[in-house]
């Protein structure tokens, strides 16, 4: 009996001229942006290739000149785009595309492209995951709302109550048909989806794009079957089709518009950033690796060389640093160094944590809103939330150190006895490239399990409670 | 009677709630903001104050060089140019919280260098946009009019009383323009004197002088956009549909008009004129930077042939690998200069094309105009840039010499430096502006009108 519901469902949808426009309109959607996402992503992985090799060629044909002026002039790191950001770019144009890594300072990653690109507004962007998470639910609603509301209007609810078909089957049936609406919508989107970004990829670029693509996949899925789910509850609770259309409209503007908005205030306001000046002020301070002598940094680099300085002097019995068998200077700047990392590992952490504990804020809202979840999932998979950001400003923190190190030692060694060492031009060759892994898809995945489970919640409940409405519904109002 | 149905007190209750959230959540945004330029200005005094002061000491010998040894180097003075939130920013906060609000300036140090190390708030958040009451006017405010207006006839026609009305001396049109006019004007009056009270409430004081005439216009583009919408309403009615076919209409009307347009609209700027990559900037100046380093010593002292009238002082104040610094600096930024102009121009077509499409879609329209009426827009934010360029060029033309000397400013000298304040977009203009686009947002009004006006001439009552 169920079977036959849905069968009958599945027609009377797919027969229904508003589904074939909205079907239509949105399939082309989905397939323009997806063009766009591509053709945008794929550019700015050319462009990033090219910027990388042509930043190696520059640091290497440097010159000959000292290795701290070549710290100075530092590396260019750029961040990697992930092939699933051409169907959901996230928050990429609100991350700086690049970090300049540089002697003595850990920077922020810069130029954001939304900074570079006209005012589009912040509500709509024509990407696929836009088009799923904004557009699609609205889809589902126009296509089930009328569910169990409209059999009870035209009074064809008792009829076939009268026929034998309980009332949790018949809800069985209709949501049978809703998810089969959306699989055979959605999964060949997702198949093309990934033999698209298959074909367009070049190996070295995957990254594991099938897998996370599959896992933006399964989340979309369940968000659109919470709402398939939510249209049922409130079809069946409700008197008429208007009373439905009406509630579930509110509900999908609450759900997909105004809730993320609000919650996004409220983790601001319940974990604030600190400001520009605030962040800076604290490295300056050095909080996390406080000087005895205050908060002057000039007092503080004064103590760290003299505490250097008579620390070598007592190691090596020498009355003056020119008298070690190493070039000072480059071990003071070394020291220098070490002293600062726990500063700016202290000051970054705790600004990442606060996005963190911001995004936990968000989640925990992800109770009164799938979107939010599946949101998140989604730019955690496309390796375009802040998440990616902070993987990659660590990464390249790690590699500034290291090749700062490596100058500091060279000057340190062939610098030895001489007052102004200039190295040869050839030195920068042997200086290690910059090579980013970007985290594996289970790590990610390890770290959304908390939005899937909410996502399958809100896949489950309405549906159970609408079976449980259905039990108790009145075949006529 | 009106006022006495539970949806329609629902509706204006829901729009009051998101106007005062809106205003409050704008308006905290607004305070932080003016704290931290207030902490800004007052350092930068205090700077100021303290240079200029030691500067005198070492001038009258009540000071010795080694107790400011630092005060008036040509190649370490510094200000900072300032901009302040908006006169109206806690309306619409628009691209302020995204682009920076403080550029030093000083002659040492990369042009980019001005603007850098602002970018610390949460990218998920800025993403998201901020609640505010440019927000509740664009997306909420149409849907409100629009859940109070579907069904001005067709719940008539469905309970079976229009035919009953009509056979008054009224019309159709006259039937539905009456509720919608009065309903949508309920929604705009509420929407109107909520945002008014709720920004005496909250709005950070004091009151920037140019407020009072943007409000008005802000509450002229407010009263427009709902009526375009009230217009919509009265487009559906005249269809005489089924009022679950009406709603189904507007709610779709709505979201081509205020979600898919501008997606649209951004995704054609994007394809026509994409977004310049910073990517062939920096190489391109990474590259110059090469070029220039390993001509370094050639540049000083080819700057000082070409300038005879520099005497390098007797005991140099400035480190001589500044002088070479701020040569090959000025070298790499002649270098990338065009690849810099190429890069404001593409934006420039890119903001001139955004600008031009968004008169397709109302929404576009009012967003742009309320984030022009608050302070907010891009166009306030680059001029701001421009303005800190500029006075970076002035700075650098001043302190250009007394580098290569290698000599100490004098406090005439360092209190001369220019430090201006931004100027402030002329609010006559910023109106001129925004009045083009009540204009246009009341001629899409009119369209849908008049289209309306057409239908209804076939309008009947018998008709499904």
């Amino acid at each position: 009996m169920i079977g036959v519901v849905a069968r009958k469902e599945f027609t009377e949808i797919v027969r229904d001229g508003r589904f074939r426009w909205l079907a239509a309109a949105c399939v082309l959607l989905i397939g323009v942006a997806a063009v766009s996402g591509l053709q945008v992503t794929l550019d700015q992985l050319r462009d990033r290739n090219a910027a990388t090799a042509s930043e190696r060629d520059n640091f290497v044909e440097q010159g000959a000149k000292n290795p701290h002026a070549a710290a100075h002039f530092g590396q260019y790191a750029f961040r990697p785009v992930l092939l699933p950001a051409a169907l959901d770019p996230g928050v990429i144009p609100y991350m700086g595309s690049m970090i300049w890594l540089e002697a003595h300072r850990m920077n922020l990653p810069e130029f954001r492209p939304a900074e570079d690109s006209a005012d589009f507004g912040r509500t709509a962007q024509l990407s696929v995951a836009w088009i799923l998470q904004f557009i699609a639910p609205l889809f589902v609603i126009v296509v089930t709302f009328a569910a169990v509301a409209g059999e009870r209007e035209r009074g064809t609810l008792a009829l076939a109550m009268s026929q034998g078909l309980s009332p949790g089957g018949m809800l069985l049936g209709k949501a049978v048909a809703a998810v089969g609406v959306l699989l055979a919508m959605l999964v060949p989107l997702i198949l093309l989806s990934i033999l698209v970004v298959a074909l367009a990829a070049p190996a070295a670029e995957e990254h594991g794009a099938a897998g996370r693509l599959a896992w933006m996949g399964v989340g979309y899925l369940l968000y659109l079957v919470s709402f398939a789910g939510l249209s049922l509850l409130v079809s069946t609770l409700a008197r008429n089709r208007r009373n439905a259309f009406f509630a579930l409209t509110a509900i999908w503007l609450l759900v997909t518009v105004a809730i993320p908005r609000i919650a996004g205030d409220l983790a601001a306001a319940a974990y604030p950033t600190p400001t520009p000046t605030e962040f800076w002020a604290g490295i300056r301070r050095g909080d996390g690796n406080r000087s005895e002598l205050g908060d002057n940094p000039q007092l503080r680099v004064a103590e760290i060389r003299a505490r250097l300085t008579s620390e070598l002097l007592d190691e090596y019995q020498v009355d003056s640093v020119d008298q070690l068998p190493f070039n000072f200077t480059a071990l003071f700047l070394q020291r220098l160094e070490e002293e600062d990392a726990p500063i700016f590992d202290y000051n970054f952490d705790q600004l990442w944590d606060t996005y963190e504990r911001q995004r936990h804020l968000q989640q925990l809202t992800s109770v009164l809103s799938p979107a939010i979840a599946v949101r998140q999932l989604s730019m955690a998979m496309a390796g375009a939330d802040p998440y990616a950001q902070r993987h990659f400003s660590v990464a390249a923190e790690q590699h500034r150190r290291a090749f700062v190190s490596q100058l500091n030692t060279i000057q340190a060694v062939e610098g030895a006895g001489k007052r102004f060492y200039v190295a040869a031009g050839e030195t920068w060759r042997d200086i290690r490239a910059f090579d980013y892994e970007p985290p594996a898809t289970s790590d990610v995945l390890s770290r959304h399990l908390g939005d899937l489970a909410l996502l399958l919640v809100w896949a489950l409940a309405p549906f159970s409670l609408a079976l449980l409405a259905a039990q108790r519904a009145r075949p006529v109002r | 009677m009106l006022l006495r149905e539970r949806s329609i007190a629902l509706v204006l209750l829901l729009a009051l709630t998101a106007v005062f959230y809106a205003t409050w959540s704008g308006s905290s945004w607004k305070t932080r903001q003016i704290a931290e330029l207030e902490a800004a200005r007052g350092e930068l005094n205090a700077a100021f104050i303290s240079e200029s002061t030691q500067l005198a000491g070492l001038e009258s010998g009540q000071l010795a060089l080694g107790d400011a040894a630092a005060a008036g180097l040509p190649n370490t003075v510094k200000t900072s140019l300032l901009l302040p939130p908006g006169p109206l920013a806690e309306l619409a906060v628009g691209s302020a919280d995204l682009r920076p609000a403080k550029a030093d300036i000083a002659a040492v140090g990369r042009a980019d260098d001005m603007f850098r190390f602002y970018q610390v708030d949460n990218p998920t958040l800025l993403a998201l946009g901020r609640f505010d009451l440019a927000f509740v006017v664009v997306y909420l405010v149409p849907l409100l009019i629009l859940g109070m207006t579907y069904s001005v006839l067709s719940a008539d026609k469905e309970s079976g009383s229009l035919a009953l009305l009509l056979a008054q001396p009224l019309t159709a049109s006259q039937v539905a323009w009456a509720r919608i006019t009065l309903r949508t004007l309920l929604v705009a009056g509420t929407v109107i004197a909520g945002s008014l009270t709720a920004w005496l409430i909250f709005a950070p004081q004091p009151v920037s002088p140019e407020a009072g005439a943007r409000l008005l216009a802000w509450m002229g583009l407010t009263a427009a956009y709902c009526g375009f919408w009230g217009a919509l309403a009265g487009l559906a009615a005249a269809r005489n549909r089924s009022s679950e076919n009406s709603a189904l209409t507007l709610l779709l009307g709505w979201a081509v008009i205020a979600l898919l347009l501008p997606a649209v609209i951004g995704i054609t700027v994007q394809t026509i004129s994409p977004t310049p990559s910073r990517l062939d900037y920096v190489t391109a100046a990474r590259a110059a930077e090469n070029a220039a380093n390993a001509q370094g010593r050639e540049l000083l002292q080819g700057y000082l042939l070409d300038h005879p009238e520099i005497e390098a002082a007797e005991r140099s104040a400035v480190a001589p690998f500044i002088k070479t610094f701020i040569l090959v600096q000025q070298r790499v930024e002649a270098a990338v200069a065009p690849v810099a102009a190429r890069f404001d121009a593409r934006l420039e077509a890119q903001q001139r094309i955004s600008g031009a499409l968004a008169w397709l879609s109302p929404a576009s329209l009012v967003q742009s105009a309320l984030a022009e009426l608050a302070g907010s827009s891009l166009t306030r934010q680059r001029r701001f840039e421009a303005e800190a360029r500029a006075l970076r060029r002035g700075w650098l033309k001043a302190l250009e010499a007394p580098i290569i000397e290698g000599r100490r400013l004098t406090k005439a000298e360092f209190t001369a430096l220019p430090r201006p304040e931004f100027v402030e977009v002329d609010t006559a203009r910023v109106l001129q502006s925004v009045g083009g686009a009540i204009l246009m947002v009341i001629v899409y009004a009119g369209l849908a009108v008049l289209l309306a006006r057409r239908r209804f001439r076939r309008f009947s009552v018998a008709a499904t």
